[in-house]
């Protein structure tokens, strides 16, 4: 009956339901837990079928004292460590109070910069202060409601210390906000470990905590000693910090308070004198006294964190928050294309951009509704484009609705950490691919049907159009998309040298697919602009009335239509030429690398002996995310091997045939210099210069970076061209494959995309790998 | 020096707190007991030890009683249905203790624990490692493994780590996707 009992039990009882039994109704299962326990086997295991590895990894142990956060020793002084206690302020040391708020605020600041900056936990951070752990457990309490939680009577503890603690607490509370929407990544982003206190039900709202802030800086000024204003500062700072929630809450635009931020930031780092925090006011003992599901991690040391670290973040957010001063969606979409390109930004950064753009309004910025802005991408419709027959757009809305919802993706990809990027663009192209499919069968059964349509006098040829073009950008954010997942593979430093070929022959392949996507896109649009000129002949030769509706179309496609599409071709001719740098960069790698195949020192087959390497294989698992794509196909293997063979050069003749291609790779070269340098003075000039249009001036200074890189690039191929002969001569022998061996080696300032193939010496710790 | 390599037989206590001091010694994570129950209760043939013999010893291995020695190296391993698609193997943990590295031990573990797995029906094995782990990605990459992914701060330690996979069959090559529905044709 007691082991029925004993089984019947749930973890969800409530916690008052024994409240009323009396203990002699209590029996004692010890004996019965161990009588049970000896009769498993020791292969048993008990666990609940959801507990897997992941929970099995994250699993804690009593007793181990790596797993046991129990076992941690506390100091004396963390022990008795008292928040109601004025430290520093008895009649001895009475003024040392205002140093030791001081220290806890300073500290606590550089704990919040460990934590978000250095991806440091919450525990071994901003939790690990006594005042804020003292804050939160009060404030986690529903009966909360006084918020001075500091009773030690002296007034800099109980309305400075205290202000800036709820501060704090206010800004962790919105970084969970961000974490809660799904825009960044617990543990890899931002560690969220809040031992139970997070849900911050008694936190009061900005204006209050603002408020008290304000008081606290008040009677700062009050107390009549030359230290306050350095302890000010961080009161500042923490004001700052809770305005921090504007762009998201308010999508504020207003910078004031980052400028702010920066310029404490920067005084508090030009004062040297180091203040001591009371013992024991930092201390491990939250892991040991609440709910911690994890190891026990030791104090980060925040001494040598700089406050420059607050310029960053602050910097950060200034420039995501400009992205509201776009004046057209390529503005926003090349915002997105470069803010967090090279440099990952700041995670609060990261975390504001999805949000402050894409808004709970349903609208982009406040400014462009959801239907508008997805149909602003698809650069061959005119403005304002609308399906104008019923069925058809019925049918098209829910792959309109999978557009919209992949193309959000696409932008929130914008703004994930380097390798989350990546891996968005593995699920994108999936979708990418799914949304044309489904546009491509629509577009030929309205095709199928056509005949019969024009006989019932309908014309649908202007839903054919609307279906290509919605198709066309499709499959051009698609080919991008692979091209991008690709490529960062290098930069992620995924592939190793040998399977640098067929990444490069494929993105080359893609590259090329890509421009003629973006060519047909532009045929449309010029034809489109032709038909505005054609509407000017209709217009002499049509009847009086009909000639008033006639004009006033043509004026509106001349105001409106016309310059957007001219727009958008200076924009697509950028694309394809941002595409041809990439194409033709691919190229001088294809080329490097059969060139180093051609001395016999790489080869695009698994290089080691190993019993369990399938080469095909191999391969296909490389090429697993766009097996499933229709269109463009993945080539056969056969395609990539026989294309490699095409590039070698053979005896006899090598020298000769080695400088030609040299030179061929010289003149590619020197061609995609001139493309980035076009680009580069679009960017800089503002894009006066037609015929790009590059749409980067707010990201100006990340896109000439960009290019920059590139143009590096290009020089370190060009050098590589050199290096390669001058370290393997220009003939080949069996010597120079025990001699040398491939490296892809990343130059510094240059793109991560495109690192060389790097000739190395095969030392003999190589030689035996 | 002659070194052999056994299966882990799971009722012996002295070799699984050997195991896990070998372990525990190495790895950034540090485990709880249930990872290694996890491990050794479910798949104790995926689990193999190595032990440093005499010559004679080695020569006569099958017959050899390790029950009392000390394992220098082990290897623990799993293989499961992944996402109803396929069967992968996965190598959760491998140490060899200090003074017998660089003799091709480790090597020799993965081998004969990817062979099991292969004869269990895998179609795939993986394993994770850290991004400055390089003997430990050279020796992986080495024996086919190739990177899929990198994934940011993933360890305790904050480093990034890469997954990597060895496929055995086509069904690693294909997306998880179209493997589970059978109404889908297999490209």
């Amino acid at each position: 009956m007691v082991q029925e009992k004993l089984s019947s039990l749930t973890l969800q009882e409530p916690k008052d339901k024994y409240n009323e039994v009396d203990d002699s109704e209590l029996i004692e299962v010890k004996d019965i837990f161990i009588q049970l326990a000896n009769k498993l086997q020791t292969k048993t295991i008990i666990k609940d079928p959801n507990f897997d590895l992941f929970e099995g990894t994250h699993s804690l142990e009593v007793n181990n004292p790596k797993l046991d956060s129990s076992l941690i020793k506390l100091t004396t002084e963390e022990y008795k460590f008292d928040c109601n206690i004025a430290y520093g302020s008895t009649e001895e040391t009475q003024n040392d109070a205002l140093n030791y708020v001081t220290a806890i605020t300073e500290r606590l600041l550089r704990l919040v910069l460990c934590w978000l900056n250095n991806y440091q936990t919450l525990p071994t951070t901003i939790l690990s202060c006594r005042y804020v752990e003292n804050f939160l457990v009060k404030c986690s309490n529903e009966t909360f409601n006084d918020i001075h939680v500091l009773k030690t009577n002296n007034v800099i503890y109980d309305k400075v210390l205290n202000s800036c603690v709820i501060g704090i607490c206010y800004f962790a509370k919105f970084a969970q906000d961000l974490l809660k929407s799904g825009v960044i990544f617990e543990e890899e982003d931002m560690n969220f470990n809040i031992m139970g206190l997070g849900s911050f039900v008694g936190l009061p709202d900005q204006q209050i905590i603002l408020q008290l802030l304000e008081n606290g800086l008040t009677t700062l000024k009050e107390i009549k000693d030359g230290r306050t204003e350095r302890l000010a500062k961080s009161i500042e700072l923490t004001k700052c910090f809770v305005h921090m929630e504007d762009h998201v809450v308010h999508f504020s635009t207003d910078n004031q308070y980052l400028d702010e931020m920066i310029e404490i930031a920067k005084y508090l780092d030009t004062i040297s004198t180091k203040l001591e925090p009371p013992m024991g006011s930092f201390s491990m003992g939250i892991q040991k006294r609440l709910a911690n599901q994890f190891p026990p991690k030791h104090l980060v040391d925040p001494d040598n964190v700089q406050f420059s670290g607050f310029v960053t973040l602050a910097e950060h957010v200034k420039i995501v928050i400009k992205v509201a001063k776009s004046e057209n969606f390529i503005e926003i979409l090349q915002f997105a294309t470069y803010f967090n390109k090279l440099h990952q930004r700041h995670v609060i950064a990261r975390a504001i951009f999805p949000l402050f753009l894409m808004r709970e309004d349903r609208t982009v910025l406040g400014k462009y509704s959801l239907d508008g802005f997805l149909k602003s991408h698809v650069l061959d419709l005119p403005k304002n484009a609308t399906e104008q027959n019923g069925d058809v757009d019925t049918l098209i809305q829910p792959i309109l609705q999978e557009c919209l919802s992949v193309l959000f993706e696409w932008y929130q990809n914008s703004s994930q950490n380097t390798c989350r990027y990546r891996q968005g663009y593995n699920r994108q192209l999936l979708v990418w691919d799914s949304v044309q499919a489904q546009l491509e069968n629509m577009h030929s059964q309205l095709l199928s049907n056509l005949q019969l349509q024009v006989t019932n006098g309908q014309d649908n040829s202007q839903s054919l159009d609307y279906i290509m073009s919605i198709g066309a950008w499709a499959y051009s954010m698609k080919i991008t998309s692979m091209i991008e997942f690709s490529l960062k593979g290098f930069d992620l430093e995924i592939y190793k040298p040998f399977e640098s070929y067929s990444l490069f022959w494929y993105s080359h392949y893609l590259c090329k697919h890509l421009t003629n996507a973006l060519l047909l896109i532009i045929s449309h649009i010029q034809k489109k602009k032709d038909s505005i000129s054609a509407m000017n002949k209709k217009l002499k030769i049509e009847s009086w009335e009909e000639k008033g509706k006639l004009r006033t179309q043509y004026h509106n496609a001349l105001d409106i239509d016309l310059p957007q599409f001219e727009m958008n071709i200076a924009f697509l001719n950028y694309l394809s030429k941002r595409n041809k740098i990439n194409e033709s960069l691919c190229l001088v790698e294809i080329i490097h690398f059969a060139i180093l195949k051609s001395y016999g020192i790489i080869d695009e087959k698994f290089p080691a002996k190993s019993k369990f390497v399938d080469d095909t294989l191999l391969h296909n698992l490389r090429f697993k995310p766009f097996s499933s794509i229709g269109s463009p196909p993945l080539p056969e293997i056969e395609m990539f091997q026989k294309s490699i063979n095409s590039f070698m050069i053979k005896a006899p003749d090598f020298k000769r045939k080695l400088n030609e291609l040299f030179k061929y790779v010289n003149k590619e070269l020197s061609s995609t210099t001139e493309m980035i340098e076009e680009i580069l003075t679009s960017i800089q000039n503002g894009d006066l210069k037609a015929p790009l249009y590059t749409g980067t001036r707010l990201v100006e200074e990340e896109a000439v970076e960009y290019f920059t890189y590139l143009k590096a690039s290009v020089k370190n191929l060009e050098n590589n061209s050199n290096d390669i002969v001058n370290k393997l001569g220009d003939t080949p022998s069996e010597e120079l494959k025990s001699k040398f061996k491939v490296e892809l080696e990343h130059m510094p300032g240059s793109s991560r995309y495109f690192p060389i193939l790097c000739v190395k010496p095969n030392t003999p710790r190589n030689k035996k790998q | 020096m002659p070194i052999i390599y056994k299966p882990l037989d799971i009722n012996n206590l002295t070799h699984f707190n050997e195991l896990k001091k070998l372990i525990d010694a190495d790895l950034s994570e540090p485990y709880s007991i249930y990872v290694y129950r996890y491990f050794l209760n479910q798949w104790p043939e995926l689990a193999f030890l190595a032990f440093d013999v005499t010559e004679e010893e080695k020569n006569n291995s099958n017959n050899v009683d390790v029950s009392d020695k000390v394992p220098i190296g082990c290897i623990i391993c799993k293989n499961e249905l992944h996402r109803f698609s396929r069967m992968r193997g996965y190598i959760g943990m491998l140490a060899v203790e200090s003074h017998y590295r660089g003799q091709g031990i480790s090597k020799k573990l993965v081998e004969i624990a990817i062979t099991q797995m292969e004869s269990n029906g895998c179609d795939e094995i993986m394993l994770e490692t850290e991004v400055e782990n390089v003997i430990a990605l050279n020796l992986y990459e080495n024996m086919g493994f190739i990177k899929m992914k990198r994934m940011f701060r993933y360890y305790l330690n904050e480093g990034d780590a890469f997954k990597l996979i060895l496929p055995l069959t086509e069904k690693s090559c294909i997306r998880s996707t179209f493997l589970m529905n059978p109404q889908t044709p297999v490209l």
